[in-house]
């Protein structure tokens, strides 16, 4: 037990160090490099040398872990390690790439797989703002039931017909204000719909489908107002330059919460943790898609509605942007998706 | 009373297993097991609770740092404060949160600029890179979680009072979820199986048994021969000791004059407790403590990792009940 320890009478873990050590160090200097300056910054020799000393040291880590009772060479190693592989295992995309390859293919394709569940979120709202505008001609006090009163601009059931068409028309210059104030509120209103009926779609789907009812209803209900007093049409008008956007977009996150909700209610043969994750992939494509198309509604709403009054125009704006999303759903990322296959 | 060794019983397992458990989580908090692709797992610090509140109220600050910059260049191009500027600062607020926290942890590697001032990443829990997938999706669920309930709540639910405090009460279930989670992980890092942890610092310290130059001045080169250890008097003790030995002789030596008499008192117990229990007869004067403490270490050292090799892994002084 009693040995003079010279160079080659280490004991085995001490000779095992010693022998590694430099190349240890000269990982943790490229390493640090590449967290700094990115792996851009390393020349071709430096990039393969990283490679190859990293798996050298997770091979030194698994070695010392059996040799070694060294705490402190044992820590130093694990850290060294942790470090390696996460500069070695880093993403990849940048962050135009990711954006280019989400307009390109992966929203579209997203948007195809979950028609149905879009096709079940349009027809609910479908069938809110028809029981609606039903119930409205009965009695028309159900409008307070579906409207909440800031989202209404003061045109309820009693406000006169002129009233409607001044604001239909912005002509209203009084009211001007307000009106922004009332674009915000429904900007506001219907982005929390969307994050809620995207978020509670995970609970069974069944707050996502109120919601989608619900907002429907609203619909119908404002409509029943105008048709009462015959601005339907104008409403049609009015509502076609954000709205076509804008109600697509809240579809859109509902059948995103659907995705999840059945996914969570039906997980088939996989657990439901998996379902949901597997889910998760094209329900996150469609929030982005309702958020970004949120976005282009709420300039529309502020810039467009002000601008262009002209009932024509209006009309042929809305559903000409809305025929652009159609067309990008439809046949975008097509050609990957079979590159893909092949 | 003397037990014989026993290769290792259930209850011994057991209480051992337990033991290790309660020293790993009163050492380093929380810990995470990783497998990278090259099969050799590696233990990472998980960040606590508190390390990620702060570093999230420090991204909030940026984030409505960004977002105030943006809307008062807008107030400039506009040159009015009206109620279109009101639109224009919801909007941006609102649109700037996801997209920072995204491109910042897609393009740092999972740091966002908190994260990369405070010393922490996210890591994906599967041992993979980080995805971009899971990047977008453990942040949208940090919106869904806290910021849009957090929003309806200051702005006011004008809707019900039932749904605000239905989003009260969703933020506070959604906040016991990462506490009472295994890997601090609240639902977006569940949903894209991702953790938050904290960037591992490697410091190689010299090695305690080649390095006793460090410790002995060149004049007593001879010294590692002072102190012998025979075979029988390494047999007491395992792993635990060993690197207990190996915290107590890494210690940095204080500079003031109370904790460095109170250090050496603490070494001297070491050294009686130690050569009472091998039965080491020669006394050790107290200028040697550390010098018999090293020379220990070694042989301590060397014997164990030799047998070690033999397939007789000690994990501590299982085989005597008195201790040390």
């Amino acid at each position: 037990m009693n040995k003079s320890r010279t160079a080659s009478d280490l004991m085995r873990s001490s000779r095992f160090r010693r022998e590694r050590e430099d190349d240890w160090a000269r990982l943790a200097v490229l390493t640090s490099q590449v967290e700094k300056s990115g792996l851009a910054s390393l020349t071709f020799e430096e990039s393969q040398a990283l490679a190859t000393l990293y798996r050298q040291a997770m091979n030194s880590l698994s070695l010392a872990r059996e040799i070694s009772l060294d705490q402190a060479l044992l820590n130093y190693l694990e850290s060294l390690c942790t470090r390696a592989y996460l500069t070695v295992y880093a993403p990849r995309e940048s962050i135009i790439g990711v954006t280019a390859r989400f307009f390109r293919s992966s929203a579209p394709q997203a948007v195809r797989r979950s028609w149905l569940m879009i096709l079940v979120a349009a027809l609910l709202m479908a069938a809110g703002g028809v029981s609606a505008f039903l119930l409205m001609q009965s009695d028309t006090n159900w409008y307070y039931a579906f409207v909440p009163s800031g989202l209404s601009g003061g045109r309820g059931p009693e406000a006169s017909a002129d009233f409607l068409r001044q604001v239909l028309q912005e002509e209203n210059k009084a009211g001007a204000g307000s009106l922004a104030a009332f674009s915000t509120s429904l900007f506001a209103h219907n982005t929390q719909v969307s994050i809620f009926s995207f978020a509670l779609g995970i609970i069974a789907c069944v707050p996502s489908g109120f919601l989608m009812f619900y907002n429907g209803g609203v619909l119908g209900a404002f409509f029943a107002v105008h048709d009462a007093k015959g601005l339907a049409w104008e409403l049609f008008g009015w509502l076609s330059i954000h709205g076509v956007t804008e109600l697509t977009a809240i579809i859109m996150a509902a059948a995103g919460g659907f995705r999840l909700g059945v996914a969570f209610l039906f997980p088939g043969n996989v657990t439901r943790a998996k379902a949901l994750r597997d889910a998760g992939r094209d329900a996150v494509k469609l929030a982005i898609l309702a958020a970004i198309m949120l976005v282009v509604a709420g300039l529309l709403e502020g810039f467009g509605r002000q601008l262009i009054t002209d009932f024509t125009a209006r009309v042929a704006i809305g559903w000409g942007i809305g025929a652009l999303w159609l067309a990008w759903f439809l046949f975008g990322g097509r050609r990957n998706s079979r590159a893909d296959l092949e | 009373m003397r037990v014989p060794f026993r290769k290792s019983s259930h209850v011994d397992r057991q209480r051992k297993a337990l033991e290790k458990a309660r020293r790993l989580s009163s050492r380093t908090g929380r810990s995470l097991r990783l497998m990278p692709p090259e099969g050799v797992p590696i233990d990472l610090r998980l960040a606590s609770l508190s390390q990620r509140f702060g570093a999230q109220l420090t991204d909030f600050a940026v984030t409505l740092f960004l977002a105030i910059i943006i809307v008062m260049l807008f107030a400039y191009a506009l040159g009015s404060f009206g109620p279109l500027l009101r639109v224009i600062a919801a909007l941006t607020f609102f649109f700037i949160r996801v997209p920072y926290y995204v491109a910042t942890e897609l393009a740092w590697n999972g740091r966002t600029l908190a994260k990369r001032w405070l010393g922490m990443r996210v890591v994906s829990v599967n041992g993979r890179s980080l995805s971009p997938h899971q990047v977008v999706v453990r942040n949208i669920m940090k919106e869904v979680e806290f910021f849009a309930p957090l929003t309806y709540l200051i702005a006011g639910g004008s809707i019900h009072w039932s749904l605000t405090l239905f989003a009260l009460l969703w933020i506070i279930v959604l906040l016991i979820v990462p506490w009472r989670s295994k890997r601090n992980q609240r639902i977006g890092d569940i949903i894209a199986n991702t953790a938050v942890i904290l960037d591992p610092k490697p410091v190689l310290m010299p090695d305690l048994a080649n390095s006793s130059a460090a410790a002995v001045s060149p004049g007593q080169a001879q010294l590692p021969l002072k102190f012998s250890f025979t075979t029988e008097q390494l047999d007491h003790y395992g792993r635990l000791e060993l690197q207990v030995l190996e915290k107590v002789l890494r210690a940095p030596v204080n500079s003031s004059a109370s904790s460095k008499t109170k250090q050496e008192a603490y070494m001297a117990d070491i050294v009686v407790r130690i050569s009472q229990k091998i039965a080491y007869t020669d006394h050790v004067r107290p200028s040697e403590h550390r010098d018999f403490l090293s020379a220990f270490y070694k042989a301590q050292r060397e014997y164990l990792e030799s047998r070690k090799l033999f397939g007789d892994t000690r994990e501590d002084k299982f085989f005597r009940e008195k201790g040390i």
